[in-house]
């Protein structure tokens, strides 16, 4: 039991049993003075000493940036006017003119725009489609505002 | 060539080749207490070449209030522990183990030319915390006075022989398990 107590008295155990690589204490001095003279200078120093805290901040401004473009990915739909409904809207509320209505009529759906009339006694279904068929959208226009 | 000439070619301008003549007289030294420190050579000799370039930098502001050597000694264990904590901190958040946690580890280590009971003890001494480390190595290996470790590690007598008292209590479990002796 004693023994056990002193395992660590055992004067083999405070002998070094490590070894280095031939020729590694001659070679030491050269890689220092390459290290003092050559490349690593100064500014290099304090970019090794800060390079965490820029990264941070780098990653930091990325996920702000990614977080604002998703935002406003996200609100773009609700502003946009180029949507069949904000444009029908526009039109019932005359702050479209006929030549807007021209260039952007492949976007509207003449059958839902005229369904909006109510015009039971002439615009069917049928009648819609052979009208949406036969005529021009400035003929659709002037045939619904004579009417 | 003593500390006081060295520095005195040094002051007269010969800044290499005081450094060299430096570097030449304590890197060994230096080498090997750090090689009880840390895990392996290649971690060794980068913390010495850190050590080496530390010194160099800060010799125009080398006081002569302390040994060159115990003044090198202190930048040494200082960059040492720094590592340890930095690596022990890394280990944790990536649930990693330790490196040459147990003996097979540091056999097959190929700068390692000792036997079992020496690579237990030096499992033994991997375990413990950075800075108990550091007061064990000087302490069991290197046989330094306590009022010689205070100028390295800073604390005071009594903190420093807490520390290697748990230290030498934890390493002496540690091999006695090992060994399996009753």
């Amino acid at each position: 039991m004693k023994q056990n107590n002193n395992i660590l008295e055992n004067q083999h155990l405070r002998e070094n049993p490590y070894i280095v690589p031939v020729g590694y204490f001659s070679q030491l001095e050269n890689e220092v003075n390459a290290k003092i003279h050559g490349k690593a200078s100064l500014p290099s120093r304090i970019w090794m000493k800060s390079k965490s805290v820029v990264i941070l901040a780098c990653s930091f401004i990325l996920l702000w940036g990614l977080g604002y473009g998703i935002f406003s990915l996200a609100n773009l739909g609700n502003k946009s006017i180029a949507t069949e409904s904000g444009l029908l809207a526009l039109i019932d509320e005359g702050y479209l003119s006929s030549s807007f209505i021209e260039d952007y009529y492949d976007e509207i759906n003449l059958s839902e725009y005229l369904s909006r009339f109510e015009k039971n006694d002439v615009l069917n279904d049928n009648t819609a489609n052979e009208i949406e068929e036969s005529l021009t959208s400035n003929e659709i226009l002037e045939y619904l505002y004579n009417e | 060539m003593d500390d006081k000439e060295i520095l005195d070619i040094y002051k007269e301008g010969k800044k290499d080749y005081a450094f060299n003549l430096i570097t030449r007289k304590y890197s060994e030294r230096l080498y090997w207490h750090l090689r009880k420190l840390l895990n392996s050579h290649e971690d060794t000799n980068d913390i010495l070449q850190d050590t080496l370039i530390k010194v160099w930098h800060n010799l125009p502001n080398y006081r002569e209030d302390a040994k060159l050597y115990t003044w090198m000694y202190r930048i040494a264990t200082n960059e040492a522990l720094t590592f340890l904590k930095r690596q022990q901190l890394k280990n944790r958040l990536l649930f990693k183990k330790i490196d040459n946690e147990n003996t097979d580890d540091i056999i097959a280590d190929p700068n390692f030319s000792g036997d079992k009971a020496q690579a237990d003890l030096q499992v033994a001494i991997n375990a413990l915390p950075p800075k108990q480390k550091a007061v064990f190595c000087l302490r069991y290996f290197d046989e330094m006075k306590y009022d010689n470790m205070v100028e390295i590690m800073g604390g005071t007598t009594g903190s420093l022989k807490a520390s290697y008292y748990h230290a030498y209590n934890k390493v002496k479990d540690h091999l006695l398990k090992v060994t399996n002796y009753e």
